[in-house]
């Protein structure tokens, strides 16, 4: 079954290239037939890449240790979901999902059944057969996933225990296909600058990069959700090098999907969305580097290796060959129209992708630090995470703030009257909040500017959403409920877009409490005693201590009550794996949609005598179900259908 | 075993590739021209509602409203006629849909200047005239 699967992909490996040659000499002589094969060898790519995958699972799944993948990351008493997600755990099995996602993704838009943009196809494919020629090269001459060891050990060393969480089920795979999407895009955007199409294009891949803005969205979520509840620390988000990687492409994308909008309807920006899909997708492939390659220490660093160097190829020819593109093809790049007044939504959505893109720069700056400093000043020096504090809190309320300001202007201009208007009410209610807050005693300025922002924006776009119902309840006589659906489902993305503000809102509302309003305390315990944190009190009632085949636990067990009224009882465990010599924290988190307590057990003597940290966590809940929002709206947007596309009837007739 | 399972995988994935390539001819593709101008049609029209409803919620004036949808209405029927062009001139599609629109009574004419006006029309494409009554 291995050397099958090792076959599979030399072939697949020969059979992309031919595509990637084939799809360009046959788009440049018009050539049908050629492009017909250059077709079925991206089918039979993925046919044998999807084999390879499938024999790797069988390995797997059959326990065959005298696979040195399989020995490395699974052992007999694995279960079966965690046996499945070995396939991404390790870094040729990433590698692997890597390439068999991208070959399912060019099947997708192969035989996607394409009225617009066909012309495009040939380079696009050749583009993406390029990409997944890349991984099969790594796969194929550096890390493959199919070696064997003469000797068969009778068990495997077990995946590493950290990962055996559900968000490790979800999270890799979520945030690879995320990367892989952006492949799509930038394979459509190279094409468009070849054909010297620039026009049309955009449309084709609006939904490719929103599913890949979404992937990675979620992707990152449910990451900060294991982080928060696995790694035992007390928080979602550290900075971490791979943390950083994962945001990256998806502020990038954000500011595409947004600059994007401007191209279709004003001609503007092309050169600046160009320049941001090839960016997306860099970032993208740095983001499985940095993962994969070990150059920066970060929790993800599963063992070194020697794909350095093909990255830093791949990128530079990457990055070189596009931006060289794009200069050749300036000409034919220019804007149609420019903006008209500073006033108006082109402007903040000019502004809002000039700080997602400052954003995403100075991330990439703190990221890449470490190995600057090592080359200038030949020490290694990281920065840690109040460097990105001070330079992304400002960025991102910023961002917020202007997704606001937007929401209230109309395109091309806006008349001071009418913005006078529309911003009283959310101004007045930020106002509001800001008094309430300071009378309640608060005094921390971050909190205050941060919660007067969201404030703002929330009543922003409530009284868009407000209007736009009275509007329309006026015109089609409708009761407001059905106005309200109405007006959501009759614009889609732009509704859906809003949701996803609304869920970006809930988010830094959790943020912002969390990391603002966060308690701490350590306290060393008998069995019996307490200890008090803001309003709870926490009794340690003993520790406990149980085995299964492949860890030793050992488990402290409190009662939590607050103001005398018992709340819940809560277990924070430690257990060492047999084959992993770290220990690892499973904390016991009791979460409200006020706070979360957390409790870490850090600690015990022979006597019991336990040593606990504690951390009271505001708003935390809100992130995850700020993300549950955000995946809502981009699923909305998301969506086939849903632009109008008929001319609009005025209001008359339509009241008719 | 092995070695045979290579060997034939190898020969059907070449006889998979290779074929189309001493098949007849196919069928050329539909214009994509075309399927271009409808996107961007779409995309017109998408402005227009978009300006219609900005409007109604007070996000533009009555005056940028009128520019917008004039220079959109303008690019859309632009867009129009380049597809009846390159379908072929048939406008018997269009013009039915006008007749029967004006059977139905909805087709009308400008007060100011008589120029025919498309329902969907607040202004007047000729003079500007305000159609609301």
């Amino acid at each position: 079954m291995a050397q099958v699967g090792n076959f599979a992909l030399i072939l697949a490996l020969v059979v992309s290239v031919y595509s990637a040659v084939a799809s360009a000499v046959g788009a440049q002589r018009y050539d049908p037939r050629l492009l017909a094969s250059a077709k079925n060898a991206l089918l039979a790519a993925t046919g044998l890449i999807s084999l390879s995958v499938a024999s790797l699972l069988f390995l797997l799944l059959s326990h065959d240790f005298g696979a040195v993948y399989v020995y490395q990351y699974t052992s007999r008493d694995l279960s079966f979901p965690y046996l499945i997600s070995a396939l991404w755990a390790g870094n040729s099995g990433s590698l692997l999902f890597w390439a068999w996602l991208v070959s399912l993704f060019a099947l997708v838009v192969t035989i996607q059944k394409r009225t617009a943009n066909r012309e495009l196809l040939p380079y696009a494919s050749s583009v993406m057969m390029i990409t997944q020629a890349f991984f099969l090269i790594l796969l194929v001459f550096v890390t493959g996933p199919f070696a064997r060891q003469t000797a068969v050990p009778p068990d495997g060393m077990g995946l590493n225990p950290m990962l055996e969480n559900p968000g490790m089920i979800l999270h890799p795979p979520a945030l690879l296909a995320g990367y892989v999407a952006l492949t799509v895009p930038f394979a459509f955007a190279i094409a468009a600058l070849l054909e010297r199409r620039l026009e049309g294009w955009l449309p084709t891949v609006r939904r490719w990069a929103l599913f890949a803005w979404l992937l990675l969205g979620v992707g990152n979520l449910i990451g900060a959700w294991w982080a928060y509840v696995e790694l035992g620390w007390g928080g979602y988000w550290a900075w971490d090098p791979v943390e950083n990687a994962g945001l990256m492409p998806w502020l990038v994308a954000t500011a595409f999907l947004h600059s994007a909008m401007m191209q279709r309807r004003q001609g503007m920006l092309k050169v600046w969305n160009m320049s941001l899909i090839i960016l997306a997708f860099v970032l993208a492939i740095f983001g499985t580097f940095l993962t994969r390659s070990g150059i920066l220490s970060s929790v993800h660093t599963f063992g070194e290796s020697s794909m350095g160097p093909f990255f830093v190829v791949f990128l530079g020819i990457t990055l070189v060959g596009s931006f060289g593109l794009i200069y050749r093809r300036r000409e034919l790049l220019k804007s149609e129209t420019e903006i008209e007044s500073l006033v108006s939504r082109e402007s903040t959505f000019l502004l809002n992708n000039w700080l997602l893109v400052a954003a995403t720069f100075a991330i990439l700056l703190g990221t890449m630090f470490p190995l600057i400093s090592e080359v200038v000043w030949r020490t290694r020096i990281a920065l840690d995470a109040s460097f990105f504090n001070q330079v992304g809190v400002p960025l991102f309320l910023a961002i917020i703030l202007l997704s606001g300001l937007c929401t209230l202007i109309g395109w091309r201009r806006a008349s001071p009257g009418s913005l006078a208007r529309n911003y009283v009410l959310p101004f007045l209610a930020a106002l509001v909040v800001v008094v309430v807050l300071m009378v309640a005693g608060m005094r921390q300025w971050y909190a205050i500017v941060g919660f007067s922002i969201l404030s703002f924006v929330l009543l922003a776009i409530l009284y868009d959403w407000l209007r736009g119902t009275r509007a329309r309840r006026r015109m089609r006589r409708e009761n407001y409920f059905s106005a309200l659906w109405g007006l959501v489902m009759a614009n889609r993305p732009r509704y859906g877009g809003y949701i996803v503000h609304l869920g970006i809102l809930l988010i830094a509302l959790g943020v912002t409490g969390s990391s603002v309003f966060a308690t701490e305390k350590e306290a060393t315990l008998k069995p019996g005693e307490q200890m008090t944190i803001n309003r709870y009190v926490l009794t340690f009632n003993g520790l406990g201590y149980f085995q299964t085949p492949s860890r030793e636990v050992v488990t402290a067990s409190l009662s939590l009550a607050s103001g005398g009224r018992p709340l819940s009882e809560m277990t924070a465990e430690k257990y060492f794996h047999r084959t992993y010599e770290q220990p690892v924290t499973e904390v016991a988190i009791r979460s409200t949609p006020l706070e979360d307590v957390y409790v870490i057990l850090a600690g015990w003597e022979a006597d019991q005598t336990t040593t606990f940290s504690v951390l009271v966590n505001p708003l935390v809940s809100w992130i995850w179900f700020g993300g549950a929002v955000l995946v809502l709206g981009g699923l909305l947007a998301f969506w086939p259908g849903g632009t109008p596309r008929t001319p609009p009837e005025d209001a008359e007739e339509a009241a008719k | 075993m092995t070695v045979f399972a290579n060997i034939l995988l190898t020969g059907l994935v070449i006889a998979f590739v290779l074929y189309p390539l001493f098949r007849r001819q196919p069928a050329s593709e539909p214009d994509g021209r075309l399927q271009e101008l409808r996107l961007k049609q779409a995309t017109a029209y998408a402005m227009l509602n978009e300006i219609a409803s900005d409007h109604e919620a007070g996000k533009l004036s009555e005056k940028d409203c009128r520019e917008l949808e004039t220079k959109y209405r303008q690019e859309a029927d632009g867009i129009l006629k380049e597809i009846d062009l390159l379908s072929g001139g048939d406008l018997s599609g269009e013009i039915e849909k006008g007749v029967r629109q004006l059977r139905r009574g909805k087709g009308r004419f400008c007060s100011q200047c008589g120029a025919p006006v498309k329902p969907g029309d607040r202004f007047c494409p000729q003079c500007g005239r305000s159609l609301a009554r």
